[in-house]
């Protein structure tokens, strides 16, 4: 559990899982920024360099160049470990004890395109599986979910409305891992034994944002100096729950249905997310509902460009959850 | 130059501008290929998605039409569209290009032609689909070391990345890639797949590609340096070396590659057909010789079915379908072997072929080949008689038992030429005798001599001294280590670093070295590193900075039985993915060892053996796998587990106080950040002073010879290794000294023709 960041590699596979755009890799590549926000002292380090140089790149692209990241194009692997504050023990009769070691959580993030959760549209008379299941992509994919037991799942409000298609995204997979799970006798249960953490993101655009609000779903950190709103863990189901039923197909109530059918409920856990987070202006270092839109759409041939400083929300938060269950429960998995 | 027309088919992949859906294919030529083809192609060859393009993939493709299967060589373009998607990212247009192989067998052309050929074409081209390309022109390739390490390599069957090229544009990378496959035989470019830029934290199933960081599974290049080529990665060393030679015109060799256009795989069956080729190709002289000597001797003629020199049009091209045995009756010469056996795919004997410069024995041996017949009854043991018989393109072909390296023959001057006349016809005795008893003396003389000299050498161990070194370097820098047996490597490493930096070294030891370190001289201080799996916290060191860490290679190392566990599933047993693996554990290993192990991968089965016979359970394959000493890993000729995860391992910190911060903080800093932990667990870590070494020396220039100061003992094998050669060498110049004696006084007689 306690992996080398330098020499080993980590043990705890989570694959993200989310339609094309749904910003899977905008997240990632806002994790180190995200975790230097943060108060206390959860840090990530790169357990090889190539997992490294992505973080750096990432971070300076995001941070300073206040560019998204490209569309993945193939699967891509990331070897993080989290490491966490070490723990200070009490010592004898009140007195000043030596910290533990610090805690430790190794990660292995699959990033994939988009498409390859999709229903596996080919060019007219191409011969394929329904589900494009003959692409050797798809079928590492699903090799990866099958390892893993960690699933970040991004629903993005946005592409919804605009195209409802969350659930076209979710089912062809969900549906081969089950039947995979099913085969090597991890389903006895009629639970996957997968956790899932359901990001809803875009939470910084002003239909989510407005969305939570009405719902009187928001919520304000007293420690947070910025007053940056966000929705409780607690909360973004119901967020989520109201963000479906303003699917352009109507389907995306299926994708609760499915989580819930799938899943242990104690194994799902949902986050509103932003990996931009909203826009504070420097001076007055305060979150304005006047002033809050972080994301500059791009004119005609210009990229999207963050406007000012990132302040990821929900970002560490799902990682750290994942992290933290599988953790504790990896040595029960591997001796079943 | 001729240009000549070359056919191709296309497809598009892409999103249509404000797409909010993924990559897709967009269009194709809808000619002879389907879509179904082109969208297998582009999920298998996926590479990921480069900052800086456009970027080249080569693929290979085999299709299948009427039973009839066609090879096909697919350039991918990779290049931004100038479109946006719906959520306004950059659209990327990949367009593929299938090329049927036979046309650029009989109009061979570079990658770098192709993609000029093609990369000016519409995005979507109408008919005709062909374009205009020039011949490949072998006399423009001018390869350097690292293009020549990576040819080397690719004939190991492994794949091979370059590194260290991120600001290279692509049209060099992708001329590299063409010089690359020029050092190979032309067909291999029908199985090549080459990439000008992969993602480093993609898997893919590129076989020669760039990348800012090198796949675990693949060899490491490094642009404009190479790699180390170690004698485990054979055939490299064979094929470095014949890519390197003086004596190798590269004009010729390059000519004679272009011209081997039959398809040839990267698999274990084509490799040594490879090889061949690449040797065949770089002796053209050595052809033309045998044909000299042909002149002189009627009976060896030479044969045009041979696969012929370079430059010989019969030749060219054409590889003869595989017979599938050894070639060794045509060794024989025809006259006095009456005939021999008959090649079994009907060669006639081979009554006087072009002789063939053979490959070393043992490098041939390592190849898997020459477990050829006996040679005939009667036959003198050390015959260096070399083969005779046409090229044949088999998967077991083996060698000649007598063949000798080329570097042997040209060491033992007219000698093999003596023993072939004595062969053919009889009369010669005299001469011959006289010459090879003299080739006998000379040789025992020199390695005698050799051997003396490295024995004077080895006795002392200590690096020459002299006033003018000595005076010049005044300071020297204390080396405070632990007194382990394992931290030699380290130690070693520091002290090599102190010596190339022109300093002095004194190695001390202390249980306590931090506590001990003198902190008013230079200082370096090895300390047990937080991240060692068998260690707790590093202790304080007032004083000192820490300028990088060493790992240490474990004393003990894992063995397994390729027959029972592949190496990936070994891998994934330690990594806790494989619950069904058994390792036995020698009782002498430290208790920490078997604990970590446990800790790190409860599923593992570990099994207790007596630490007198370690590899007993994996003998009687009780287990799949076995940790075993390094002294017996040697032992039963058992693979070894490399990589980073094997067995837990130690790491030292190297601590520099202030006066030796100045002096040594960089080279210490880039020597311990290029130790890749994950090769310790290799045999070339045995020896650790060797091993210290050569990783120094991979990263720092030659330095000065320096004084060694020694408090305790230097830790070096190299006076030892030094001693057992010098010994060997002695004893074999002792042997060919006998030898001459023996062929001295009996001579005559063993060289008369036998009835």
């Amino acid at each position: 559990m306690q992996p080398e960041p330098s020499r080993g590699r980590p043990d705890h596979n989570i694959s993200m899982w989310g339609a094309p755009g749904s910003g899977k890799t905008t997240l990632l590549a806002a994790l180190f920024i995200a975790l230097t926000r943060r108060n206390d002292d959860w840090k990530i380090v790169g357990s090889d360099p190539a997992s490294s140089d992505y973080l750096i790149d990432r971070t300076n692209a995001l941070s300073r160049g206040k560019v998204f990241p490209e569309a993945s194009m193939t699967l891509e692997r990331y070897h993080w470990t989290l490491i966490g504050p070490a723990p200070q023990k009490t010592g004898f009769w009140g007195r000043k004890a030596k910290p533990g070691p610090p805690a430790r959580i190794g990660l292995s993030m699959i990033d994939a395109p988009g498409g390859l959760f999709g229903t596996g549209r080919r060019p007219a008379g191409g011969v394929s599986a329904p589900d494009g299941a003959g692409d050797p992509r798809r079928q590492e994919l699903l090799d990866n979910l099958e390892r893993s037991r960690g699933i970040v799942f991004l629903f993005d409000p946005i592409r919804e409305f605009t195209f409802g298609d969350a659930f076209d995204h979710m089912h062809a997979p969900l549906t081969r891992l089950a039947e995979r799970m099913l085969a090597s006798g991890e389903f006895t249960d009629g639970k996957l034994p997968h956790h899932i953490a359901v990001c809803v993101t875009k939470f910084d655009d002003p239909r989510v944002l407005e969305t939570a609000e009405k719902r009187r779903l928001l919520t304000v950190d007293l420690d947070d100096p910025y007053r940056l709103p966000r929705v409780d863990s607690e909360d973004a189901r119901e967020l989520f729950r109201e963000l479906c039923q303003v699917s352009a197909s109507g389907n995306a109530d299926m994708v609760l249905n499915a989580l819930d059918q799938f899943f242990h409920p104690d194994r799902i856990r949902f986050f509103a997310t932003s990996s931009i987070g909203f826009y504070v202006d420097r001076r007055t270092k305060r979150f304005d509902w006047d002033d809050f839109q972080n994301m500059v759409p791009g004119e005609a041939d210009e990229d999207s460009r963050i406007r000012g400083q990132l302040h990821p929300i929900n970002v560490v938060e799902p990682m750290l959850w994942l992290g933290q269950r599988l953790a504790a429960i990896r040595p029960a998995t591997e001796i079943s | 130059m001729t240009r000549r027309e070359i056919g191709f088919e296309w497809a598009l992949e892409g999103k249509r501008p404000g797409a909010h859906d993924d990559y897709e294919l967009l269009s194709w030529s809808d000619d002879r290929l389907g879509p179904e083809v082109f969208e297998e192609i582009r999920s298998r060859y996926a590479t990921g998605l480069s900052a800086d393009l456009p970027q080249v993939t080569i693929a290979v493709a085999a299709t299948r039409e009427r039973e009839r299967v066609s090879r096909h060589i697919v350039l991918a373009i990779q290049e931004w569209s100038g479109h946006r998607d719906a959520t306004n990212r950059k659209i990327v247009y990949t367009r593929w290009f299938y090329v049927p192989y036979h046309e650029l067998a009989a109009h061979p052309v570079s990658y770098e032609a192709l993609y000029h050929a093609l990369a000016g074409l519409p995005v979507t081209p109408s008919p005709p689909l062909a374009v205009q390309v020039p011949e490949f022109d072998p006399a423009a390739v001018a390869p350097g070391p690292d293009a020549r390490c990576a040819a080397a390599l690719l004939l190991t069957g492994r794949p091979v990345c370059v590194v260290g090229a991120d600001g290279v544009p692509m049209i060099e990378r992708l001329r590299f890639l063409d010089t690359v496959a020029a050092l190979l035989p032309y067909g291999m470019r029908a199985r090549l797949t080459a990439a000008t830029w992969t993602s480093s934290t993609a898997r893919h199933k590129i076989r020669l590609s760039f990348a800012r960081h090198a796949p675990e599974d693949a060899y490491e290049v490094r642009w404009g340096y190479g790699a180390e080529i170690t004698q485990r990665d054979t055939p490299a060393p064979l094929c470095l070396d014949l890519l390197t030679r003086s004596d190798v015109r590269l004009a010729d060799m390059l000519r004679g590659l272009a011209g081997r256009t039959e398809p040839l795989s990267f698999g274990p069956a084509d490799r040594p057909v490879a090889v061949r080729l690449l040797e065949h190709s770089g002796y053209p002289e050595l052809l033309s010789g045998s044909a000299d000597e042909a002149e002189r001797e009627p009976q060896e003629t030479e044969d045009p079915r041979d696969g012929g020199g370079p430059d010989d049009p019969a030749g060219r091209g054409t590889v003869a379908p595989a017979s599938g045995a050894p070639d060794l009756p045509g060794r024989e010469p025809a006259p006095e072997r009456n005939g021999g056996d008959v090649g079994p795919a009907g060669a006639s004997p081979p009554a006087g072929n072009a002789r063939r410069p053979t490959l070393p024995r043992s490098v041939l041996s390592r190849l898997g080949r020459g477990r050829g017949r006996a040679p005939a009854p009667g036959a003198p043991p050390g015959d260096t008689a070399a083969p005779t018989t046409p090229y044949r393109r088999t998967a077991d072909e083996g060698p000649a038992p007598g063949a000798v390296p080329l570097s042997m023959q040209a060491a033992l001057g007219g000698l093999e030429q003596a023993g072939h006349g004595k062969r053919a016809r009889s009369g010669r005795g005299p001469h011959a005798k006289v010459t090879v008893t003299v080739a006998f003396a000379t040789l025992g003389i020199t390695l005698i001599g050799l051997g003396v000299v490295m024995l004077v050498r080895s006795s002392g161990g200590d690096p020459p001294t002299g006033p003018d070194i000595a005076g010049a370097q005044p300071g020297t820098v204390v080396i405070q280590a632990a007194d382990r047996p394992e931290d030699a490597f380290a130690t070693n490493v520091v002290a090599e670093v102190v010596r190339r930096s022109g300093y002095r070294f004194e190695i001390r030891r202390s249980d306590t070295p931090t506590a001990a370190a003198p902190v008013e001289k230079p200082t370096v201080v090895l300390v047990e590193g937080p991240a060692s799996a068998l260690a707790g916290e590093p202790p304080a060191a007032r004083g000192f900075v820490q300028v990088g860490s060493i790992p240490v290679p474990t004393p003990d190392v894992l063995v397994y039985d390729i027959g029972l566990i592949t190496p990936e599933k070994l891998r994934a047993a330690f990594q806790g993915q494989d619950k069904d693996v058994r390792v036995s554990l020698p009782d002498t290993a430290p208790g920490e060892l078997a604990e970590a192990l446990k800790r790190r991968s409860p599923s593992l089965r570990l099994e207790s053996v007596s630490g007198r016979d370690p590899l007993r359970a994996l003998r009687d394959k009780a287990v799949q796998a076995a940790v075993v000493p390094r002294s017996a890993a040697g032992d039963g000729g058992y693979a070894r587990l490399d990589g980073p995860d094997g067995l837990p391992g130690r790491t030292l910190l190297v601590l520099c106080n202030e006066a030796a911060l100045d002096v040594l903080h960089d080279a210490l800093g880039k020597v311990a950040g290029a130790i890749d932990p994950g090769v310790l667990a290799s045999a070339e870590f045995d020896w650790p002073g060797k091993a210290a070494a050569r990783v120094v020396g991979a990263v720092l220039p030659p330095g000065r010879p320096s004084v060694v100061s020694r408090d305790g003992e230097q830790e070096s094998d190299q006076g030892q290794g030094s001693f057992w050669l010098a010994l060997v060498l002695i004893s074999a110049g002792g042997a060919a000294g006998f030898l001459a004696f023996i062929v001295a006084i009996r001579g005559p007689s063993r060289f008369e023709s036998r009835p």
